[in-house]
């Protein structure tokens, strides 16, 4: 992880992209997730991303803006987005923001891969 | 009385919006917070900074952002301000939804508000912008403070 700066590991599970952020997200590293997000789904050319934020140590409103900017995007074009893996103060964020009732958030990867229609590759953990 | 006092100044760039908290929050440390209370911390002065850098200086490193921090036996105070453009109505500026775009959704008063105690700001058009945020230690329960 790095000391401060975010990093964004692409995968794609199936049809689902899994996009790994470890770091911080805040107005220092939001265009570095904006363009990553925006050119793997563009890539991918899927309309279903999860984004796994167990590795994110830090997470505020400017950083959750630009999440949600994402989950607009797909929205729009009916797609979907799925939160997994939060805990501790960027849990917290989600929570008093509301984020939570607009974008499913999951204990697990699998589980929220899986809520996507993705293939998880067996029991889902 | 405060029993400790610190003074920064740095450029209105996003890459000290980092450094800031960071150092708040390890003066902070001095007093018994606990971790998850100096995250929170963490989370108010990134915002304020950031409103400071985005909002004030326009997201240009156009000038200075100050953060005071005085420290007291039971509580934390911590001032950002700036002198960038300002605001004509700061009352306005606490209220949920005062986002500009889809992606500046006006949740950072939401944030300073729901983990600070007290949060103050002073503004004027072309008077830059004052954010004073105060953290108090939890008080100890009674009955614990009665057994011991």
């Amino acid at each position: 992880m790095p000391a401060y700066g975010l990093e964004v590991q692409e995968e794609m599970v199936g049809r689902v992209l899994v996009l790994r952020l470890s770091g911080e997200l805040d107005v220092y590293t939001a265009d570095t997730f904006r363009q990553k997000a925006d050119q793997a789904m563009r890539v991918s050319g899927t309309r279903a991303v999860v984004l796994v934020l167990r590795q994110l140590a830090f997470l505020d409103s400017t950083g959750l803006g630009a999440i949600l900017g994402r989950y607009r995007w797909l929205q729009e074009r009916g797609g979907r987005m799925a939160l997994a893996g939060a805990s501790g103060r960027v849990k917290t964020v989600l929570e008093v923001s509301g984020v939570c009732r607009l974008i499913a958030l999951f204990d697990s990867e699998r589980r929220a891969v899986a809520a996507l229609g993705g293939d998880t590759g067996g029991e889902v953990a | 009385m405060e029993t400790n006092y610190l003074e920064m100044e740095f450029l209105s760039l996003p890459a000290n919006v980092g450094v800031a908290r960071v150092a708040v929050a390890s003066f902070a440390a001095q007093l018994d917070f606990t971790l998850s209370d100096l995250e929170e911390i963490k989370v108010a002065v990134s915002e304020a900074v950031t409103n400071a850098i985005v909002h004030g200086y326009g997201n240009k490193a156009a000038g200075l952002v100050r953060i005071t921090c005085n420290l007291y036996a039971d509580a934390l105070e911590i001032i950002v301000s700036d002198d960038g453009q300002g605001m004509a109505d700061a009352a306005r500026a606490l209220e949920p939804g005062q986002g500009q775009d889809a992606e500046h959704l006006g949740l950072g008063f939401i944030f300073m508000r729901s983990f600070m105690n007290e949060v103050e700001v002073d503004s004027a058009p072309g008077k830059g912008t004052t954010v004073r945020l105060v953290r108090r230690l939890p008080q100890p329960l009674k009955a614990c403070a009665q057994q011991n």
